[in-house]
């Protein structure tokens, strides 16, 4: 056997570099953290098996014609993915409780601050604005808009702010008690809301998503492919006549795009692009977006509650954020610690599915500040 | 808005009231709203404004009237459909049932007729918007009736358990 063969054989071996080494120890936390704490699973797992398959050595799946590459064309690069799984959201959300309690949209709006403090705060530590506004828009605490919109600002920081922003919605049970807890008072916690029930007519639920598209998409066009998917999902499951596309989209659909997005920001983890005193940076503003966008919303409802004279709890500002439905449940157990009979979920609710078309919104007008197209 | 401390029957019941207009008051109960219209030209003395306040099924503001020769139309209340005011029921009042504090799924029941519990014990599971809710009982008491089951569906205000003295 000649000196060439065995190089060969071996050459898996001697392109290992340290970089890689700690990429694949990376995609192996990912997957540790979906497997045994359960975090975003769904997300957390493809993107750490896809971190690992791109960090192999030499790996063929991420040469020109790889698996890795040809799905991160496909969908990811021009930001079909993303969009793809807004229908799936579309068709799973209710947005009953936003409809039961139009107020609520208040604090959807609210709790899109984060973005926009984020942002200047990422400014300062010297990130371009580009940059700056991708790494803000973590703030909306919506995975697909993250990724819709730090792939058209700065796709170099696509990797690591996916993963914040999934590792840190994982983390809301965690992240958002204390913060509830020291921004309202045990009072403000213990005020009672009674459900308010209305019935929502069939008309106004197929008519809800048609008029938020053509209003948000009038207004801000950057926002309409993001809100129009996730429109498009709703108006299929509220109208009821198509429940075989609404399931496809929120089952088959929704499954087969979120291993593919997944796999493919995995493999974006190359350790020339993740492994930067940036990426770390990222990891602590991640978490700053996270805690202003709760701040923001705690203090926003603070405000209806002096407006109403005492009679709106505060709680439900931190549900004013994307992460559904996490942060309305949430919200709805610090209000039960307080008194067991309170339960909050339902409004909860509501600010949460505003949250998400607020997220979608603001990553629209993100775009639009910026220029992109 | 004025808050009342009223005992009946040896229980005692907080009742905040708003001031709307001159005959026109929201009342709000530990677990929902009432809207009540009352008739001017009325002495208020005689005037029906005690309605059931046992919870029911559809509405959230039902607004009660009370009655008289040229009662003025009841004030749309804030949501449709509207209730016709039913007889007071008495003791078993206000917080003597639990009724379901929004729509949702009984997961579980953990109480059975003539059970004793303590204000705090778990009663039942409701599952809601894919979230298990513990129902917990507010008071002291005997298990008068369980009126639902494991797998029922429920909506806002439907009572789902009872007590009784004992």
């Amino acid at each position: 056997m000649g000196a060439d063969t065995l190089a060969l054989l071996s050459q898996g071996l001697s392109h290992l570099s340290p970089g890689g080494f700690v990429m694949l120890l990376a995609g192996g936390l990912l997957i540790f953290l979906a497997v045994a704490k359960d975090y975003e699973p769904m997300l957390l797992l493809p993107i750490g098996a896809g971190a690992i398959l791109a960090n192999l050595p030499l790996s063929p799946l991420v040469a020109e014609d790889g698996l890795l590459s040809i799905l991160y064309r496909m969908g990811v690069g021009n930001e079909m993915f993303p969009l793809l799984i807004f229908i799936g959201i579309g068709a799973m959300t209710d947005f009953g409780p936003l409809l039961e309690n139009p107020r609520m949209m208040l604090l959807g709006a609210a709790g899109q601050f984060g973005i926009f403090g984020t942002l200047i705060l990422a400014l300062a530590l010297g990130f371009e604005l580009n940059e700056a506004a991708s790494i803000g828009i973590i703030g909306a605490i919506d995975g697909p808009t993250s990724i819709y919109v730090s792939n058209l600002l700065a796709p170099h920081l696509l990797g690591p702010i996916t993963v914040v922003a999934y590792s840190y919605m994982a983390l809301v049970p965690l992240i958002q008690p204390p913060i509830m807890r020291l921004l309202t008072s045990r009072s403000e916690r213990r005020i009672r809301m009674p459900y308010t029930q209305r019935t929502i007519s069939r008309r106004t639920r197929v008519l809800f998503p048609i008029v938020v598209t053509i209003v948000v998409g009038t207004l801000v066009p950057m926002a309409t492919p993001l809100v129009g998917m996730l429109m498009l999902g709703n108006l299929m499951k509220e109208s009821g006549v198509v429940e075989r596309l609404t399931g496809a989209s929120s089952k088959e659909l929704a499954n087969v795009v979120t291993l593919f997005l997944g796999l493919a920001v995995g493999s974006t983890m190359r350790a020339e692009a993740f492994l930067r005193l940036g990426t770390l940076k990222i990891l602590i503003l991640g978490m700053l977006a996270f805690a202003l966008d709760t701040a923001a919303g705690l203090l926003f409802a603070k405000g209806l509650n002096a407006l109403s004279r005492g009679r709106f709890n505060p709680l439900i500002g931190a549900a004013g954020i994307s992460a559904f439905p996490m942060a309305a449940r949430v919200v709805n157990k610090v209000g039960l610690e307080e008194d067991f009979e309170n339960f909050l979920l339902m409004h909860a609710m509501g600010a949460n599915t505003a949250g998400q078309i607020a997220s979608v919104v603001a990553g629209g007008v993100l775009l639009a500040l910026l220029g992109a197209g | 808005m004025r808050r009342y401390t009223l005992e009946v029957a040896g229980q005692t019941h907080v009742l905040d009231i708003e001031e709307l207009t001159a005959n026109r008051f929201r009342v709000f109960l530990p677990d929902r709203e009432l809207e009540v219209v009352l008739s001017d030209s009325e002495d208020l003395a005689e005037a029906v404004i005690a309605p059931s306040i046992a919870p029911s099924a559809t509405p959230r503001t039902a607004a009660y009237s009370a009655p008289s020769a040229d009662s003025l139309e009841p004030v749309p209340a804030l949501g449709p459909p509207r209730q016709a005011p039913q007889p007071a029921v008495g003791e078993e009042s206000l917080r003597a049932d639990v009724a379901a504090p929004m729509p949702g799924t009984i997961q579980a029941v953990l109480v059975k007729e003539g059970d004793r519990v303590r204000a705090g014990q778990e009663l039942l599971k409701l599952e809601a918007m894919k979230m298990v809710n513990a129902i917990k009982s507010p008071r002291d008491g005997v298990v008068a009736e369980v009126r639902v089951t494991a797998g029922q569906g429920v909506n806002f205000g439907d009572v789902l358990v009872t007590f009784r003295k004992g």
